[in-house]
């Protein structure tokens, strides 16, 4: 990194070259993960969310079949979903609105996790690829979104560094 | 100078200042440096690897889809997840009726989700004493239909009072509640007007069934009728008028034809000349059994 490091918002948080990068590749990861699941969706024109919605347990079980249980919060549900899968990822990978999409991605995982938790006691009928008590696959990746939104590096290396809205907000911090 | 990297001096000397980012340094707000720009560039390549996989992967999938429909000769069709068929909520639950509790009967509303308590205990205590006995496991793991079974119609005392004990049982399948036992009715035809079924199973003898389907539409009561349909073609063709005319919802107890499997394995074995009659012989029943396909057409 050099000196040039010293001006990189990540290495000015304290990060070092491999704490940065770690972050970024992180950051990518999981926006190429969410890209995917969003990109596949809408490839597939069979997809449906009926079947996780439908399988729903613990106490928010009855919102989630609710959901899927009206063909059109049914539609709304699944174009919010892959589209924002799509849109998430493609601003986690470049770096873009990086804070908001990470918001998003939080609260979409989060409704992933209530609404099929691997609680003990709990069976689905969609067999799943490993073993899971209380922490599952959903559950780690909505800690990284938390980690990519407490060491954010969108505006180091990512297109919001940039875009001028996000000079201008630094611009008038710097003169504050 | 804009170039960060000639310019120590002008990196920002406070570390904390948002100023800094990838596009520039804190010295010019319009300008965005080469090593800012590949920096805010990083993802590319991600993107780069990502495509290629994509197609990559998108092309075998295809291939692979097409040459299963191929070999078998089917078209693609929407499978056959129903979001209709996830249980409604609550106020939407659909009543009903039952005419005749006799083996047909019992089954059907089983079947609802509605077991007799006697049934109950000895299907648990087959699966004690032989654990490959699955009848109880399958049962528990039937969905919630969100139905409740609000009338009973039968000649019989025995028979309409365990289709009232299975309308109150305590145990259901797929988590569903208990509902408040069945009321009794002697006559079909005061059900149907009680206004308090939605939906009649019609599981009585074979020469009731016209009547009771005719009746039923005119009430607006959705049917299920138990196969035979009827003794004859008359009868057939009235039950049928009766469906049109008034719009009610029925179903035969041969749904099983409507499932995805059969459909598929229908089209194959129509497309498929191994699947033909041989002419000349008499021989009926085509070379290879019909359900024998069923796990093939399943991989559709």
């Amino acid at each position: 990194m050099q000196q040039s490091g010293k001006s990189d918002i990540a290495f000015a948080q304290g990060f070092s070259g491999l704490q940065t990068w770690v972050l970024v590749i992180l950051r990518i990861l999981v926006g190429w993960h969410f890209f995917y699941e969003g990109l596949a969706k809408l490839m597939n024109e069979y997809w449906t969310s009926a079947g996780y919605l439908g399988a729903s347990q613990w106490w928010f079980s009855g919102f989630f079949v609710g959901l899927a249980s009206n063909s059109t919060t049914l539609a709304i549900v699944d174009v919010i979903n892959s589209w924002g899968l799509l849109l998430i990822g493609l601003g986690l990978m470049l770096g873009l609105f990086t804070r908001s999409v990470t918001i998003a991605a939080i609260v979409l995982l989060f409704l992933y996790y209530i609404a099929a938790p691997p609680f003990p006691g709990y069976s689905y009928s969609i067999p799943m690829e490993g073993s899971y008590l209380i922490v599952n696959k959903v559950l780690l990746e909505l800690c990284a979104a938390f980690v990519l939104l407490a060491f954010p590096t969108g505006k180091a290396y990512g297109l919001d560094g940039l875009v001028p809205w996000n000079k201008t907000r630094a611009l008038k911090q710097a003169n504050a | 100078m804009n170039d960060e990297t000639n310019n120590p001096g002008t990196a920002n000397p406070n570390p904390s200042d948002a100023a800094s980012s990838a596009g520039g340094s804190g010295a010019g707000w319009d300008t965005v440096t080469r090593r800012g720009l590949l920096k805010a560039l990083v993802s590319i390549p991600f993107f780069g690897a990502f495509f290629l996989a994509y197609f990559k992967k998108k092309a075998v999938d295809d291939m692979k889809k097409q040459a299963i429909l191929a070999e078998l000769g089917v078209s693609e069709s929407a499978p056959a997840v129903i979001p209709e068929m996830v249980s409604r909520p609550p106020s939407e639950r659909i009543r009903l009726g039952l005419i005749g509790n006799g083996w047909e009967g019992r089954s059907l509303i089983r079947y609802a989700g509605f077991a007799h308590p006697d049934w109950i205990e000895e299907s648990r205590q087959a699966a004690r004493e032989n654990p490959g006995n699955r009848q109880f496991e399958t049962f528990m793991n039937q969905d919630d239909l969100n139905v409740a079974l609000t009338g009973v119609c039968d000649v019989f005392d025995k028979r309409a009072e365990a289709a009232i004990a299975a309308s109150a049982v305590e145990l259901r399948p797929g988590g569903a509640s208990q509902n408040p036992p069945a009321k009794r009715f002697l006559r079909y035809t005061d059900m149907y007007e009680s206004g308090e079924i939605d939906a009649v199973i019609i599981a009585a003898p074979d020469h009731w069934h016209r009547q009771m389907t005719v009746d039923a539409a005119n009430a607006g009561i959705h049917v299920y009728c138990e196969k035979c349909m009827s003794r004859t073609e008359e009868d057939a063709n009235a039950m049928y008028n009766a469906v049109k005319e008034t719009g009610i919802v029925f179903q035969l107890g041969h749904q099983n034809r409507q499932s995805e499997a059969h459909m598929k394995a229908q089209e194959i074995m129509s497309t498929d000349n191994r699947f033909r009659s041989v002419p000349g012989t008499g021989a009926k029943r085509s070379p290879i059994q019909p359900r024998a396909l069923l796990p093939l057409a399943l991989l559709v």
